[in-house]
């Protein structure tokens, strides 16, 4: 007896977790980098990439002639229908880019589709900006550094 | 047996709330979160200047019955029509530095068209080159610094003197404009 009733709650269980989202499928995946393009330092400002990838400037820096991105990312899960997010964007501190001991701070991320976007037929597109922090007189070099985006179901 | 019986149910029981316990327990767990990162780039240039290093100069010349003086992106002059031609010819050069490597546009917008003394006035024509390999026109509008980040701009000229031109100092200016591109 024993036995017929776990069994039947084994069978049970998955029919019980029909309902919920699609466990463990739900996947992000990086598909473009941040890129902030070749500007002068000046006495310092800031470069600001747009979710849409416009990027713009403040303060005294001087943009140069580049190619410029949004970060990208795509957010899968298999084929469930109409599931709430949360997208997770990093903080205002932490996240900086470095050139050896030299470092911009990375602040003001946001996502095209907002924090709280609805995963449709399986898959989500989001496209991440930023404000870059310039020093004034930072020093030349290539920075680079990393972004760390989260999703979760609500 | 009968005894047995309930003791199977109760069994039975006991199991079956395990189960729904563990259910339960799966089905409260954090919902499933997925992380990635996409890499983010800066390229911060060092800026790009320009600094004289020498002045165009002509020497000196006698107008006679007019002509022109050149002086070439090499630094050699030469001339028709004027006489007595003497002093120090020199071609006008501008250091460039900037990021390594880095391709640039050059204007000369701004610089004299015309030397004067006063009210008395020479046209003048510039040219330019970034070899100072002699170049008596054209100008040079873009360039590229070295791995060592700098290049040199040689800028000669030709003056044209009219007749009985009337003596004095003559000057102008050149105005060189550089921008990464």
């Amino acid at each position: 007896v024993n036995l017929k009733a776990w069994l039947a709650v084994l069978l049970f269980a998955p029919g019980l977790g029909a309902g919920a989202p699609a466990a463990a499928k739900l996947a992000l995946a990086s598909t473009r980098p941040l890129v902030f393009g070749k500007f002068i330092a000046s006495s310092g400002g800031t470069v600001i990439i747009a979710p849409n990838g416009g990027c713009t400037r403040g303060g005294n820096v001087v943009l140069l002639p580049s190619s410029t991105s949004s970060a990208g990312f795509l957010v899968t899960d298999k084929g469930s229908k109409n599931l709430a997010l949360i997208v997770t964007l990093p903080s205002n501190t932490g996240v900086v880019l470095t050139s050896g001991a030299n470092r911009m701070s990375l602040t003001g991320f946001s996502s095209d589709k907002g924090l709280t976007p609805i995963l449709q037929n399986g898959s989500l597109a989001l496209s991440i900006g930023a404000t870059l922090n310039v020093g004034a007189n930072q020093p030349r070099g290539k920075y680079t550094g990393s972004i760390p985006v989260t999703v979760d179901y609500q | 047996m009968f005894t047995k019986s309930i003791a199977a149910q109760r069994s039975f029981k006991l199991s079956l709330l395990a189960s729904i316990a563990v259910f339960g327990a799966v089905a409260s767990a954090p919902a499933v979160s997925a992380t990635a990162n996409a890499t983010a780039s800066a390229d911060v240039i060092t800026p790009i200047a320009v600094t004289k290093a020498a002045d165009l100069a002509f020497g000196k010349f006698a107008a006679g019955a007019g002509g022109s003086v050149t002086v070439n992106t090499g630094g050699v002059r030469s001339q028709s029509g004027v006489v007595g031609v003497g002093g120090t010819a020199s071609t006008a050069s501008f250091s460039i530095t900037g990021e390594a490597n880095a391709t640039y546009a050059i204007s000369f917008t701004g610089s004299s068209t015309e030397l004067t003394s006063g009210a008395n006035k020479m046209p003048l024509a510039l040219f330019s080159d970034l070899t100072g390999a002699g170049a008596t026109s054209g100008n040079v509008l873009t360039g590229q610094l070295s791995a060592g980040g700098t290049q040199v701009l040689y800028v000669g000229g030709t003056l044209t003197v009219a007749a009985n031109q009337a003596g004095g100092s003559y000057s102008g200016t050149i105005n060189t404009d550089v921008q990464y591109n």
